[in-house]
């Protein structure tokens, strides 16, 4: 038993929740940006954005900047 | 529910059909066009077509239903969301993006139109078998729905069955024949974000009113120790696997039934796809752990309801106040009307852009077809309407159990083999797909004339009929295309699908 529940059902909730996640979030990973950059995800203000990509970070300057 | 209690929950719920007839005013002027009032121009982003996929997906079933499996089995209901998580995860990961990339290139709109054009159908046999197997079951689990929300509005308010469906079927029929598909996925993203928040607010309650999590499982230990082990009371045997195999294989609807495969047809484009995986199978686990916890939470705050299904509304009238309870009624109301509108602008899509666009008036114009797909969805509706008015119906109850399976049996193996097997047949695709329908529906019958006429509860023929449908459809598919001659240059289009978009790991040569 852990937390009140047997072993065996921990399996079985952890297989149902855990790995469908982690290959959802793999596939995105590869095929959830263009080849430009695009759909990169946005940098937090602060961090060094991507250059001169277009997409959802179109209007970037050239080269790293710092997103204010 | 007092007065004032009642008065709050209407107006929670007038609010929110104020919100989505809001929708509906937003997005008509954008479906104008068929491929508009079908598909929303195909312009719809991640996160829209992610929810409007797991609330198409998840009717009034997984709040009524699936707690109430919950409250019945306890942990074995957890093969539910095994299958269903499963189910979403292929769907997003293996399915989409190939079938998205097909039905660009063939600019379809439905998913016989896809079928139709994949495997040459010149005399249209697959458009009419596809056509009419969406158009009967979706007329049948329509009325069944809006007997739903009868129901649903009499037991939270108090108003009339014949209310209840009225108010159900005018609000739905408005938003769904103006909007067309971009207002029911737009409204399908609200009604999900509220599912998703309901069925974390509920089980988080249902605990803390237990006494925290230890005090929970030790007090449902006590009630019956089954309840906690993965295969419930039946063990380790036959009719534990059965069990388990049969709430596992509820999922497996996902990665075919046309009513989901229209929402990767919807994306802006395959990166949305992508994107969406992730959110929609994040949303699945919320959607059925959380209605499976509520459902362990209710047997021991609330033992021995005489209809395990009514937990739901239990929890939400005993624990919350009015405002919550009338926002959980809104809840199952957006249920409800989340599957009927997809439905809907399903079999209207069956019947305009299949039979009327493709077979009997080519020449129509889009705006005149546009305006046929509005009145035949009010039409449809009206249809259900008349079923669900008279009250209960045995037959349409019957006849609904098979609507979910009868749908992806027919359609998810012909699909995985058109997208995935190079020597798929029209023929073999004909011949499967009424093999899986008539397969799931027959197995059905059989399972319960068997029961009543032995009166045993466990047997073989328990096993859920998606399973039996989807074996059928993939033996008879395979089958068939192995004496027959596939469409000239299929195989070499299959090829060329899989170099663009390249497996679920690996990039494809358009990325």
């Amino acid at each position: 038993m852990i937390a009140g529940l047997p072993l065996d059902t921990w399996i079985l909730v952890v297989a149902a929740t855990v790995p469908p996640l982690v290959v959802a979030a793999a596939a995105c990973r590869v095929h959830g940006r263009g080849a430009d950059g695009s759909g990169a995800k946005r940098p937090w203000p602060g961090e060094d954005a991507p250059a001169g990509t277009a997409g959802e970070n179109a209007g970037a300057p050239e080269g790293p900047a710092r997103v204010p | 529910m007092t007065d004032s209690g009642n008065l709050t929950i209407v107006a929670v719920l007038a609010a929110y059909i104020l919100v989505l007839v809001g929708i509906a005013w937003r997005t008509s002027r954008e479906s104008g066009s068929v491929s508009g009032f079908y598909l929303a121009g195909k312009k719809l982003p991640a996160w829209v077509i992610a929810f409007s996929a797991n609330t198409t997906g998840e009717s009034a079933w997984l709040l009524i239903g699936l707690t109430g499996m919950g409250y019945l089995v306890g942990f074995h209901a957890m093969w539910v969301v095994l299958g269903e998580v499963l189910g979403v995860a292929l769907a997003w990961t293996v399915v989409a993006r190939p079938f998205k990339e097909f039905t660009d290139r063939y600019d379809a709109i439905t998913v016989p139109d896809y079928l139709a054009d994949r495997f040459h159908d010149r005399n249209h046999v697959l458009r009419v078998v596809s056509a009419v197997i969406i158009f009967t079951m979706v007329v049948a689990y329509t009325a069944a729905q809006l007997t739903m929300s009868g129901k649903a509005f009499s037991s939270f308010i108090g108003t009339s069955y014949l209310n209840g469906v009225l108010i159900g079927a005018a609000v739905i029929l408005v938003y769904t024949s103006v909007g067309g598909f971009k207002a029911v996925a737009y409204s399908d993203l609200v009604q999900g974000v509220l599912m998703f928040l309901c069925l974390i607010l509920l089980p988080v309650a249902g605990i803390w009113h237990a006494g925290g999590w230890s005090q929970l499982m030790a007090g449902i230990g006590e009630t019956d120790p089954a309840l906690l082990r993965p295969l419930g009371a039946h063990g380790l045997g036959v009719a534990g696997i059965a069990s388990a195999l049969s709430f596992a294989g509820i999922g497996l609807a996902f990665l075919g039934a046309p009513q989901l495969l229209t929402r990767f047809m919807s994306a802006r484009d395959k990166r949305q796809i992508s994107r969406g995986g992730v959110i929609a199978v994040a949303c699945i686990v919320v959607f059925d752990t959380g209605a499976v916890l509520a459902g362990v939470a209710g047997r021991y705050l609330f033992p021995g309801l005489a209809d395990p299904e009514t937990v739901l509304p239990v929890m939400s009238t005993e624990l919350f106040p009015a405002v919550v309870a009338g926002l959980v009624l809104v809840v199952v109301m957006a249920a409800i009307m989340s599957t009927v509108d997809s439905l809907l602008i399903l079999a209207s899509s069956a019947v305009i852009r299949d039979f009327v666009q493709k077979i009997l008036r080519p020449n129509l114009s889009d705006r005149g077809l546009s305006s046929a797909g509005r009145i035949l969805t009010a039409v449809i509706g009206l249809g259900g309407l008349a079923f669900a008015l008279p009250g209960e119906n045995q037959v349409i109850f019957w006849f609904v159990l098979f609507a979910w399976s009868g749908l992806a049996s027919a359609f998810t193996p012909v699909v995985l083999c058109s997208l995935f097997w190079r020597r798929t047949t029209r023929a073999g695709a004909v011949a499967g797909m009424i093999a899986g329908f008539l397969t799931a529906v027959v197995w059905g019958l059989a399972c319960d004339v068997w029961a009543v006429c032995l009166k045993e509860q466990e047997h073989f023929l328990n096993l859920y009929e998606m399973i039996p449908g989807f074996a059928a459809g993939f033996a008879v598919t395979i089958g068939v295309s192995l004496f027959t001659t596939p469409p000239p240059g299929a195989a070499e289009e299959l090829d060329d699908v899989r170099r663009v978009v390249g497996g679920p790991f690996t990039a494809g040569a358009s990325e």
